[in-house]
């Protein structure tokens, strides 16, 4: 049914600028990077592929997502199984499996696997609202839910998207009203447990964390912070103003995954600090205001939507710290990329489809009362 | 029927705190990403700001080495120039190992040897190593370089491969339920490769074609192309140029950076120098020279021919080291004598004592002129040989008691003004950096004996070779002397003074015409069909300010072709010669005098010069 109301123009006028940025940015990375202009296609049909998601996801009711979330789920879970498949299906890139070879291009289910976790997490919160009370039994729960895809894409070295889904869906219980005792038992249990395994099992990753904070950033000339130094001088480069689209030269050859990981400091360097505090500005935009439509979300008791989209806001507001955290060289270079911004066409693809989720919420929201009531 | 209004907002249950505390620490997150972002223009890297870290980072600085200019004659005959060779550079680190046979037969080396240095360098992870340098062109070696670059040859590399481990295997090791080690595998790939880290680059070279020679008025560059000796260390600035420094922008494989590089230092090429020198000239010099002092056994010898005008046509010095030798390097041998030695010149000055004289009317300088030589004057002592002498004796005996004699009728300041007008004691400008200029004492300072000394050529003055030649230069031009010069196109101080008259000059050089006769003491000097003027001279080692007691002597001979207008003016001096003898063949030795040593470089130099110079009439045999 219709909701009677159009997408909140701001917002999507925000979300739009941000894209178009993103691939005029991703442009200039990827064609400085390979000289091809292959890559800038296949971002391009990516956005449009998820424009039309978006799409369609404006028009469908929060309801039906609800709907088919465990199908969703279960889908997701065969598909992320099934990067393992040998290759032409699977494929292996840097000693990583997440892909799906689609022909045309590869598909991450890793990308969708969080916003299906999400949109999954929320119904069942809501179905389990009076096990809220047995928070041992919900947490078990959300561990199975949680933990079958973490550990999937643990297998996949993927271990970025592990702590994104894993961490959503606890931020998601945080809110959803369990009981924050037990909430900070199996929070500690996760955190001293990674903690141990890092520190006794696996020392290559300890050492490369604590190298990071430990050693002064320029007197060590280790290849792991190599990638950080060229962010920041990159950034440093681009000063107020940067040095104009395309005039940046960080992503020839001193800054690897320029078009990826580091758009940001691409960013940094042909747009400048101004460049820099406008994308701060939009995204504190988008996440401050996806905050406000599940806070009225959940004010018109339609607590699945408002579920979905916290989960959403917190997933972007992780994953977006994440990656600028580490272009601003404050946390040690991980595979994260900056949505909506960064070249990728799942993560594109299902951002998009993210942020139309919650544009669609807060249509939901603004509808009269008889309509939302068919809301959930 | 639904009330408007009856909707009454639930309260939220208190949950939704929770969601603004994650959106605030989102929030503030941000807001600390903000301050960061704007705070990184201000860091700092090891004393660099990250901004000119990037400003490093982002251009290429571009050097352009200038060519250094060349030393050519006076004719254009080239002295110094560059000579243009190849080196082989070799990376170890990416240099395949099948190939070191094949590069070991191409460079012409043992294999062992090669294999053992390359072995050393890589180990030392050295990128760049020079295996060979200065190859002509036409080497062979470059052609066999070249071709070894064409050509492919099976190259096998081992490959450590991580490996495959199944689903299971995975899941099983991540929760350390079984920990697999992981086993490596190797895997042998081979190709046919193109051998990598082999260049030629090109070396550029000082060649001097006229080797030993020319090598203490040129002198020679070191190691960093920098003129260290003679017109090469001299005039530096001006052979050198300066190299041009450029910045090419990185902007990754575009072209635009080449069309917009910044300038730093603008390319300039080294100018040539054009020298006074003759090179024919020079070699006839330099090869009487150095005949000469290894016929008498002499130290070392010096001599310098000049044009009337001043112009330096030879200094020529040995011994002398080839410069094209790098193997060999004396810096003994680099000395410019002729400029960096300052001397007693001895009797070789008596001429200036009598001009003084004879322009002040002391003396007529005429046959039936006597000087009485009996009597003893301060220290010098009669000889038993003369009593009474004429001024023509006096010089063509170089008769000590003689000169002191007429010098007794010149006041002290008559004498100092003309040796210091002659230029003795002032630099000549030609090469300032070695030369040095000698040292005339006031006169105020003398004693009777200095002003006694001073008359044939010893006590308070010193001068190098150069000075000496010059004031000769008074028979060629009337009684004036022009400055020296050594670079043509340099400016020179063109003021001519003028010493002594015409008549005086004319009737001095007639009487030194006859110092070159048989009954002079110039008699070896005497070249068949030409008319010499000049005057030998001897002086005494100096050892801390006292003469040598084993008689060792510098000895001297300036003299000057045609005696009347003369065309050519070369001062010769030999130190220390050991071995002189009545001719040239080997007859019992006698004591080395400028008669017997000196005189005979000028004879054997300037008889080959005035053969090559058909401007001077031959005269006849008469």
């Amino acid at each position: 049914m219709k909701t009677g109301q159009s997408p909140d123009f701001t917002l999507l006028t925000t979300i739009l600028v941000l894209i178009t940025l993103g691939w005029i940015i991703s442009f200039s990375a990827s064609l400085g990077k390979f000289g091809s202009y292959s890559f800038v296609l296949k971002q391009s049909l990516s956005i449009f592929i998820g424009l039309m998601s978006g799409l369609v996801i404006l028009n469908l009711k929060t309801s039906h997502l609800r709907k088919i979330s465990p199908v969703l789920y279960l889908l997701t879970l065969i598909l992320l199984a099934a990067v393992f498949l040998p290759s032409p299906i699977g494929v292996t890139v840097n000693n990583s499996t997440r892909w799906i070879n689609l022909f045309v291009y590869n598909f991450q289910p890793s990308e969708m696997m969080k916003v299906v976790v999400i949109l999954f997490m929320a119904g069942f919160l809501v179905r389990q609202e009076k096990d809220l009370k047995h928070p041992w039994l919900v947490l078990l729960k959300t561990l199975l839910i949680v933990g079958t895809p973490a550990i999937l894409l643990m297998l996949e070295i993927d271990l970025g998207a592990a702590i994104i889904v894993t961490l959503t869906a606890l931020s998601m219980l945080l809110v959803a009203g369990t009981y924050l005792k037990q909430l900070w038992y199996v929070g500690f249990t996760l955190f001293s447990a990674a903690g141990i395994y890092i520190t006794f099992f696996d020392t290559v990753r300890k050492e490369r964390m604590f190298e990071f904070w430990q050693e002064d950033l320029w007197t060590n000339s280790s290849a792991r912070v190599y990638q950080t130094k060229q962010a920041l001088i990159g950034i440093a480069r681009g000063d107020w103003t940067g040095t104009g689209i395309g005039a940046g030269i960080q992503k020839y050859s001193k800054l690897p995954e320029a078009h990826t990981d580091m758009i940001f400091s691409v960013i940094g360097e042909e747009l400048g600090i101004i460049g820099m505090l406008s994308v701060l500005f939009a995204f504190a935009y988008i996440i401050g205001k996806g905050f406000n439509i599940a806070k009225h979300a959940l004010k018109n008791r339609r607590k699945y939507s408002s579920y979905v989209a916290f989960g959403i806001c917190s997933w972007f507001s992780m994953q977006i710290s994440v990656n600028i955290a580490m272009n601003l060289g404050l946390v040690p270079p991980k595979g994260f990329t900056l949505p909506l911004i960064s070249y990728g066409g799942t993560s594109m693809i299902f951002s998009i489809i993210a942020l139309a989720i919650l544009l669609r919420i807060d249509m939901e929201n603004r509808a009269e009362y008889q309509i939302q009531r068919q809301y959930v | 029927m639904i009330r408007i209004g009856s909707y009454k907002k639930p309260r939220v249950q208190h949950f939704w705190n929770r969601q603004g505390y994650v959106r605030y620490i989102f929030l503030i997150l941000l807001m600390a990403f903000a301050y960061r972002v704007i705070s990184i223009r201000t860091l700092t890297a090891d004393d660099l700001s990250l901004k000119q870290r990037a400003i490093n980072q982002s251009s290429e600085p571009i050097i352009e080495t200038a060519r250094r200019g060349d030393i050519v004659d006076r004719n254009g005959e080239i002295l110094a120039s560059n000579l243009i060779l190849k080196k082989i550079n070799l990376n170890p680190m990416q240099l395949q190992t099948e190939f070191i046979p094949k590069l070991a037969q191409s460079l012409g080396m043992p294999f062992v040897e090669l294999n053992e240095i390359l072995a050393k360098k890589r180990e030392n992870r050295r990128r760049y190593y020079i295996i060979k340098k200065n190859i002509p062109l036409t080497d062979p070696v470059i052609n066999r370089i070249n071709k070894l670059k064409k050509e492919r040859i099976n190259v096998c590399k081992n490959i450590t491969k991580k490996p495959d481990l199944s689903l299971i295997d995975k899941a099983l090791n991540m929760f350390n339920v079984k920990k697999s080690t992981p086993k490596y595998t190797t895997t042998r790939k081979c190709s046919r490769q193109l051998a990598e880290g082999i260049t030629i680059e090109e070396d550029a070279q000082r060649y001097y074609p006229k080797g030993a020679s020319m090598a203490p008025l040129i002198g020679r560059i070191n190691h960093d192309k920098e003129g260290i000796s003679g017109i090469e260390g001299e005039f530096e600035n001006i052979l050198s140029g300066q190299d041009g420094e450029k910045h090419l922008r990185h902007t990754g494989d575009s072209s635009e950076s080449y069309f917009n590089p910044v300038n730093i230092t603008k390319l300039e090429h080294g100018h040539d120098i054009e020298l006074t020198i003759d090179s024919g000239i020079q070699f006839h010099s330099y090869n009487a020279l150095k005949k000469s002092v290894l016929f008498h056994e002499a130290e070392s010898g010096s001599a310098i021919v000049l044009s009337t005008n001043g112009e330096v046509l030879a200094m020529a010095n040995y011994p002398a080291d080839d410069p094209n030798n790098k193997q060999v390097y004396s810096p003994e041998h680099y000395r410019n004598r002729v400029l960096s030695d300052k001397i007693e010149p001895g009797s070789t000055m008596k001429t200036f004592t009598m001009l003084l004289a004879l322009d002040q009317n002391k003396i007529t300088a005429t046959e039936d002129e006597l000087i009485d030589v009996t009597k003893k004057i301060g220290h010098i002592r009669p000889d038993k040989k003369y009593k009474e002498m004429t001024i023509k004796l006096i010089l063509q005996k170089s008769h000590n008691l003689g000169t002191v004699n007429v010098s007794e009728m010149l006041t002290k300041e008559d004498m100092y003004n003309t040796w210091n007008n002659l230029g003795f004691g002032h630099p000549l400008g030609l090469i300032p950096s070695i030369e040095n200029s000698g040292s005339l004492k006031h006169f105020e300072h003398w004693g009777d004996i200095d002003k006694r000394t001073l008359s044939y050529g010893h006590g308070p003055m010193e001068t190098n070779l150069a000075q000496l030649a010059r004031a000769y230069l008074v028979f060629a031009n009337n009684g004036s002397i022009p400055s020296l010069k050594l670079i043509n196109g340099a400016n020179y101080n063109e003021n001519i003074i003028k010493i002594f008259n015409k008549e005086t000059i004319d009737k001095i050089g007639h009487i030194l015409d006859s110092v070159v006769s048989d009954k002079g003491s110039g008699y070896r000097a005497q070249i068949g069909g030409y008319s010499v003027a000049g005057k030998t001279g001897t002086a005494e080692k100096v050892i801390n300010g006292k003469y040598s007691k084993n008689g060792d002597k510098r000895t001297f001979f300036v003299g000057f072709v045609p005696a009347k207008m003369p065309k050519y003016i070369m001062a010769v001096r030999l130190d220390y010669p050991k071995k002189c003898y009545a001719s040239w063949h080997p007859n019992p030795s006698i004591p080395c005098q400028g008669s017997n040593s000196a005189s005979m470089v000028f004879k054997d130099a300037m008889e080959k010069i005035l053969t090559n110079d058909n401007s001077i009439e031959v005269l006849s045999e008469s």
